[in-house]
């Protein structure tokens, strides 16, 4: 039982992991740039299958393949931000948040034609190893994921906090108009701001998909629970987005742990009712922006 | 001048009238088929619209109510056999009955938080309806569901029978949704989308105004409920996902919101686009994902506003038309409801 | 009719009002001036609950209604209109003005549709909008939308009107025509406190008007008095707006 316990302690702390990945981008889109995109879980999808086709078809080492996959989606990203949401600035928040569900709607069901429904796993270098913390035997696998999403958000961390381009994010997070005065691009920032939330979200959807599969419809639960992260952690918040998805990788865990696996997805839901009844500004008190 | 008017208008209703009554006769089942799915879907939307359109609240737990009045309706029929008429009346009670739950606590919030929190009751009442086996058939839903065989004397065991059920209920659900908006309380759902905090400030209970509306249109998701199960005669959790409820949405948008005959004209259509084009019906949902984006960003007034603003301009366009948003809640004071 | 007692409020350390008092007369029309940031507009949102005052209480008609919902504010039998004219801009004029009477239905569930129909046409004819009923409230200019506001505050059957500078961006001549409809308003038996930059207008028209500086209460009188106030001139002429 005990032995139980600890591996469900891991797994959450490795799905809060993923969580963290995928809040931690949609929470800088929202805190920034006022866009609710619920098109996030499609990002993440697509990062499993650029993982997926560079490394099965491709033969590329799956880190290098991980790396592209950052680039490759955080530049799509990028692109979707011009051609989508830009010309929605003016537009109000759920006219956006409805046109982030088409998108959604659109390459979840594209892919699903092109690709097929089969559901696929990404090979990942050293699976099948494992080593022994506690007397209990933990995958290197899971080890490796929690390390590379710790790097990342440290990464994230240290951009926003010391870089010429976190500065500018900061400023324009504080207050567009004056930060445009000052001289910063806002066009390129939100660009950058939704580019990094692609990436990162790809990278999960990657990373994920080593972990189990790599299917056409993978991104619209996780896609949903981002939001529920943040709205859980505080909107706006990048802290509050990290705690959240720990909380919330637990949370299932545990469940899954408890009940019967069906009930998972009903967790993240009454969790969100919950912290919105009796916590409406989140659990750490985001920036409420606006 | 305007008895004239009256008299063309009057015409005008009859020969829809005429028309719409020969339909069966005059039309093939598979047309007659698609032209009751459409019916079926123009109830939906039109009680969708009432929360959404006039009262502009973006609600995702309109696929849920549906699937309620379509799982209480089959289920009385077949385990209790309740009459049609009384589980059509009792689905429709479902509905509202837990519309006001959903309402209750939804209706706390505004904007997104209320968006978000429907999402999860849509799809936590669909959970539900799969982890019920005993009661809904879980994953494998309800078979055979009867076509109801006998009301008032009348047999309606034949497709082209059952588009009179279909088509009262339609014109039954419009007529009622127009003359709701008509009403003292219809105008105060309207202010609450134009502007919630002024509304109050002029003495609406706005939450009031609300629940009303929510519930209403409760009622009515299932009322197309019972219809929808019974003339599919197959329904499961399947039918009830979040991509159906998007595609609800997206009728209601194409077409119009916050018209009467947007959301009729947005039924219509995309029922018709994958039967017309046979190809596709493999790509509907890529499709109807490209069009409320290409909506949103283009005509977020929809096809009636465009069809409207063309109107103007071949009139030597005589005023620029007003950059006025799809109607929904601009709102965001306090971010949360009071 | 409506007392103010020591109302206060704050906005993070900033002190927006601090310790008003006054007593508005039924049957009056009321002034508050003030330079800008001077604690107008915060009045009448702790008076009507936008936001409750941080302490102090409001009484209407003897009784307290600090921090009541507003619509029941409403109820009660004060409306208030907002700084940037609000009506419904999608609705037509005549909507517009129905959407004032959902507060009597609640109040006066016995009254016909005839009576609340004439109701309409009284009040349009009134704000002298009685040939735009059909017109969308968002093609009107800002000086019809501005009466279009307190047609739709006079449906609700107000005792006592809030209004939150209603001359804004009008022209003298409109200015004019307002100041008559407001006294034509007041002859129906309403009272009215009116917030107002333009000083000619307040003077013509309040029997009394308070002055507010940096959200304190710097002098309160008959317009005669108000004038004549070393403390009022000085304010005035420091903020450069001076009447």
């Amino acid at each position: 039982m005990s032995e139980q316990i600890i591996q469900a302690l891991i797994n959450g702390l490795v799905s809060g992991s993923i969580y963290a990945l995928m809040a931690v981008g949609f929470t800088l889109v929202f805190g920034i740039m006022h866009v609710i995109n619920l098109a996030h879980g499609e990002l993440y999808m697509l990062g499993g299958f650029s993982t997926f086709f560079m490394v099965s078809i491709y033969q590329i080492n799956f880190f290098v393949a991980l790396i592209a996959t950052l680039i490759i989606i955080g530049v799509f990203g990028f692109f979707i931000e011009k051609i989508i949401f830009k010309p929605l600035r003016n537009a109000s928040l759920l006219n956006t948040l409805l046109a982030s569900i088409g998108l959604s709607l659109f390459i979840s069901n594209l892919v699903l034609k092109l690709a097929g429904s089969d559901m696929r796993n990404i090979e990942f270098p050293f699976s099948g190893q494992s080593i022994s913390i506690l007397g209990t035997s933990v995958s290197v696998h899971r080890i490796v994921v929690l390390l590379l999403t710790a790097f990342l958000v440290c990464l994230l961390g240290w951009v926003i906090k010391y870089t010429k381009v976190g500065k500018a994010l900061r400023a324009t997070a504080q207050d567009t108009d004056a930060a445009a005065l000052m001289g910063v691009n806002i066009n390129l920032i939100y660009g950058i701001i939704f580019a990094i939330s692609a990436g990162l979200a790809a990278v999960a959807g990657g990373l994920i998909g080593s972990l189990y599969v790599v299917d056409p419809s993978m991104g619209m639960m996780p896609g949903m629970k981002a939001f529920i992260i943040v709205i859980l952690g505080g909107m706006g918040s990048v802290v509050g987005a990290l705690l959240g998805a720990l909380i919330f990788g637990y949370a299932e865990t545990f469940t899954t742990l408890f009940l019967e696996s069906s009930y998972q997805e009903l967790v993240g839901f009454i969790i969100l009712i919950l912290v919105l009844l009796f916590k409406p500004s989140g659990l750490f008190g985001g920036v409420n922006t606006k | 001048m305007t008895k004239n008017l009256n008299a063309k208008k009057l015409s005008l209703i009859a020969l829809c009238a005429i028309i719409l009554l020969v339909i069966p006769i005059l039309l093939g089942d598979y047309h007659v088929h698609v032209i009751n799915q459409i019916g079926i879907f123009i109830i939906l939307v039109t009680s969708l619209n009432l929360i959404l359109g006039y009262t502009g609240q973006l609600s995702f737990a309109h696929i849920g109510l549906f699937a309620i009045g379509a799982y209480t309706s089959s289920i009385l029929m077949m385990t209790y056999n309740v009459p049609f008429l009384l589980s059509l009346l009792l689905s429709m009670v479902a509905s509202a009955f837990f519309g006001l739950l959903v309402g209750l606590i939804a209706l706390r919030f505004t904007t997104h938080f209320f968006a978000i929190v429907t999402l999860a009751f849509g799809e936590i009442i669909r959970l539900i309806i799969y982890n019920m086996p005993d009661l809904t058939g879980g994953p494998n839903g309800i078979y055979n569901i009867p076509f109801p065989p006998n009301v008032f004397g009348l047999d309606f065991s034949q497709r082209s029978h059952f588009y009179y059920i279909i088509l009262i209920g339609a014109v039954a659900t419009v007529l009622f949704v127009k003359y709701m908006i008509g009403t003292r309380t219809g105008k105060a759902m309207i202010a609450v989308r134009e502007n919630e905090t002024f509304a109050q400030f002029i003495g609406i209970n706005t939450w009031k105004v609300k629940m009303i509306s929510f519930t209403l249109s409760a009622a009515l998701a299932g009322f197309a409920g019972s219809i929808y199960a019974h003339y599919n005669s197959y329904i499961s959790p399947y039918s009830f996902t979040m991509m159906e409820s998007v595609t609800l949405l997206l009728m209601v948008i194409i077409g119009g919101v916050g018209t009467i005959f947007g959301p009729i004209l947005g039924a219509a259509f995309l029922i018709t686009l994958p039967e017309l084009l046979r190809d596709v019906n493999e790509w509907r949902l890529v499709i109807f994902g490209a069009l409320l984006v290409l909506t949103i960003m283009f005509m977020p007034k929809g096809l009636l506003g465009l069809f409207k603003s063309i109107q103007e301009k071949v009139k030597s366009s005589k005023k620029p038309v007003s950059n006025i948003d799809s109607g929904l809640g601009e709102e965001e004071r306090k971010s949360v409801g009071s | 009719m409506l007392e103010v007692k020591n109302v206060c409020r704050n906005f993070k350390g900033l002190q927006a009002l601090s310790d008003v008092s006054f007593t508005v007369e039924e049957g009056t029309i009321f002034g508050v001036i003030g330079p800008n940031g001077a604690g107008k507009s915060t009045l009448f949102n702790c008076i009507t609950n936008y936001f409750p005052p941080s302490s102090g209480n409001v009484y209407f008609e003897g009784k307290e209604i600090t921090g009541i919902k507003p619509h029941k504010i409403t109820e009660l039998g004060i409306t208030r209109t907002f700084q940037h004219t609000q009506v419904f801009p999608q609705l037509t004029v005549y909507d517009n003005v129905v959407t004032g009477q959902y507060v009597i239905k609640q109040k006066d569930p016995g009254r016909t549709k005839t009576q609340f129909d004439e109701d309409v046409e009284r009040i349009l004819k009134l704000v002298g909008l009685d040939s735009y009923r059909e017109t969308i409230a968002s093609n009107l200019s800002m000086g019809d939308q501005t009466r279009l506001a307190i047609g739709i505050a006079l449906a609700t059957e107000a005792k006592l009107l809030l209004l939150d500078e209603p001359a804004a961006g009008m022209n003298p001549e409109e200015t004019k025509q307002l100041m008559n409809l407001l006294r034509n308003v007041r002859e129906q038996g309403v009272t009215i406190v009116l917030i107002e930059h333009d000083m000619k207008a307040v003077m013509g028209i309040c029997e009394r008007i308070v002055v507010l500086e940096y959200g304190q209460k710097i002098a309160e009188g008959t317009p005669e008095e108000i004038r004549q106030n070393p403390q009022v001139i000085k304010a005035y002429l420091g903020s450069g707006d001076i009447a």
